[in-house]
């Protein structure tokens, strides 16, 4: 369990992170979304102890990371956007230094870093220079390494950043299975995957927090409007007026039309599914569809349908 | 604090640091034995081979030191010793403790030296331990400031340097005393600023020339080399190290606190 409660970092003058408070308990995965620079990595750092808040307090199942740290730090895992590798050394001894630093029993070690190395299947490069490791495989090393000592607390910074699609599916597959016997904090700068992931999620934005709700309520006020991509071997003249008269749909814009073929963004209201008015109002008119798919909200967007009164 | 000492010492040996840094010290130092030896075997004086070995200390030194911490915080890998369960403190003491071993470790040949002399039946007295003596006190101080250059910097280069431009400073601790004294009586003698007499202007020369030699340590531990056993100089040595490592301490504490 996590309690973070009035967080303030000034760097200089710049407030990076403005008065963060938020709960998470036992067994929950919690999203933390933001773009770029917003604090999230700022007041990750600060709930593991890198770096001491100006002011605020952040507890972990109830020890005080300033006035107990090594009780509070034994319950947390952690996986900074950089994963602390040494590139000198290989996996199985790197594991073994982040047990020994982690105060794991030694008759305990060489099992507990064998089933961890099982779990996020990098037995087969236990041997191999982390230098010589791909991405994917370093990041898979990074949560190993924060899994040692069976911390409660996972703490993960971005960590599908850089990944290939393949992996960004695998690694989310094993942070759902840590679920089950962690609390984790998630963070990220892509709300889709935060969605597909996390319990809660706690969106934040200048260092102030901006949304806090069950995963559920917040989908729904993003998709106040869906986004729908489309493709049609028609000129736009041709299909927008079709496209206008269909029910709830709001908005027709042309992105780009070539070669007689146009790219057209429609946007409609979620509460009624357009997609098949969509391809009937098409089809009766003999204009073949090429691509049709849904667009992902930009976080820009979330932010202005969350923060913007409910129209 | 284990865990750190191991991986650091180590760490030597999978770059080539340690060995290069032990091969180096045992060129120079047989190269010095071999020439005393084809002199006469009585005459080895294993005190000299060692102070001769001192002087290499300024460009050693900064080699071993300055990844200490200036890689860990260029490779993000310093999380780690913020973030895991062990203590800043015994961090650095670790990572003393590991570069003070190395050190240690490049007397290998010179015990093989001494050995050597005992067998041939050369002459192997109290100079020889007062020499190893002030060997590692002095390697202990050393140590401690290169890793506070290391712990102040991101840039292993820039560690390295100043902890050489430091280091060659204290070796010249007593031609600077001895220059910074003469300037000090020639300015008094010629613009008679206070009016003193020539007997004081050369006793303020003195004081200045003594104050500065206080801090060299070389010069403070030569009398080891001669056999004569002194509790000063290693309680001066020891404490400036214990001062260096304890500012280390504080400088990676302040990073937590940092506001830019």
């Amino acid at each position: 369990m996590i309690e973070i409660s009035n967080l303030v970092k000034f760097y200089g003058d710049k407030r990076a992170v403005n008065g963060i408070s938020f709960t998470v308990n036992q067994g929950e995965i919690l999203g933390f979304l933001g773009p770029n620079g917003a604090g999230k990595s700022t007041t990750m750092n600060i709930i593991t102890g890198y770096l001491s808040a100006t002011s605020g307090k952040v507890t972990i199942n109830g020890y005080d990371i300033l006035e107990q740290p090594e009780l509070a730090k034994r319950n947390i895992g952690y996986l900074p956007e950089l994963p602390p590798l040494f590139m000198d050394m290989t996996v199985i001894e790197y594991l073994q230094y982040v047990a020994e630093l982690k105060m794991v029993p030694k008759g305990e070690r060489k099992k507990q870093i064998s089933d961890i190395m099982k779990m996020v299947h990098i037995g087969n490069v236990s041997g191999r220079l982390i230098h010589n490791l791909s991405k994917g495989y370093r990041q898979r090393v990074g949560i190993a390494q924060t899994l040692i000592g069976n911390p409660e607390v996972l703490i993960l910074d971005e960590p599908t950043v850089g990944l290939d699609p393949n992996q960004v599916i695998e690694m989310r597959k094993l942070i759902t299975s840590l679920a089950k016997t962690h609390t984790i904090i998630f963070s990220s700068h892509i709300l889709s995957e935060v969605q597909a992931i996390c319990d809660r999620i706690v969106i934040i934005n200048q260092g102030k927090i901006v949304a806090d709700a069950p995963t559920l309520e917040l989908s729904a006020k993003v998709e106040g409007t869906v986004q729908y991509l489309l493709v049609v071997d028609a000129p736009f003249k041709n299909v927008q007026m079709q496209l206008r008269a269909i029910p709830n749909v709001k908005n027709v814009t042309l992105l780009a039309e070539n070669n007689g073929l146009s790219q057209i963004q429609v946007s409609a209201d979620s509460s009624l599914d357009v997609r098949k008015s969509i391809f009937f109002a098409l089809s009766r008119i003999s204009v073949p569809m090429l691509e049709f798919r849904s667009l992902e909200p930009s976080l820009e967007e979330v932010f202005t349908n969350i923060t913007s009164p409910k129209k | 604090m284990f865990a750190i000492f191991k991986r650091e010492f180590l760490s030597y040996f999978r770059t080539p640091v340690g060995w290069i840094a032990i091969s180096l010290l045992s060129a120079i130092s047989g190269f010095y034995y071999s020439k005393m030896i084809s002199a006469t075997v009585p005459y080895v004086n294993i005190s000299m081979e060692m102070a001769y070995l001192r002087t290499f200390f300024v460009i050693l030194i900064p080699i071993i030191t300055m990844r200490l911490f200036a890689e860990e915080k260029k490779n993000g890998t310093d999380v780690l010793l913020y973030t895991m369960p062990c203590s800043m403190k015994s961090a650095v003491l670790g990572k003393f403790l590991a570069a003070m071993a190395l050190q240690g470790l490049m007397l290998i040949c010179v015990f093989s030296h001494i050995i050597f002399t005992v067998m041939l039946s050369g002459y192997v007295g109290p100079e020889t331990w007062g020499a190893i003596v002030s060997y590692l006190v002095l390697a202990a101080l050393f140590i401690s400031i290169g890793m506070l250059t290391s712990a102040l910097t991101e840039n292993q280069i820039m560690s390295a340097v100043v902890s050489f431009v430091v280091l060659f400073i204290l070796n010249m601790l007593s031609s600077i005393a001895e220059s910074v004294a003469t300037v000090i009586k020639t300015i008094l003698q010629f613009t008679h600023l206070f009016g003193l007499s020539d007997q004081t202007i050369y006793n303020v020369g003195e004081r200045v020339r003594r104050v500065i030699t206080w801090f060299d340590p070389f010069s403070k531990t030569s009398c080891f080399s001669n056999g004569v056993f002194k509790v000063v100089p290693i309680v001066f040595c020891l404490s400036f190290a214990s001062m260096f490592i304890y500012i280390t301490y504080r400088v990676l504490e302040k990073k937590r606190w940092a506001q830019s």
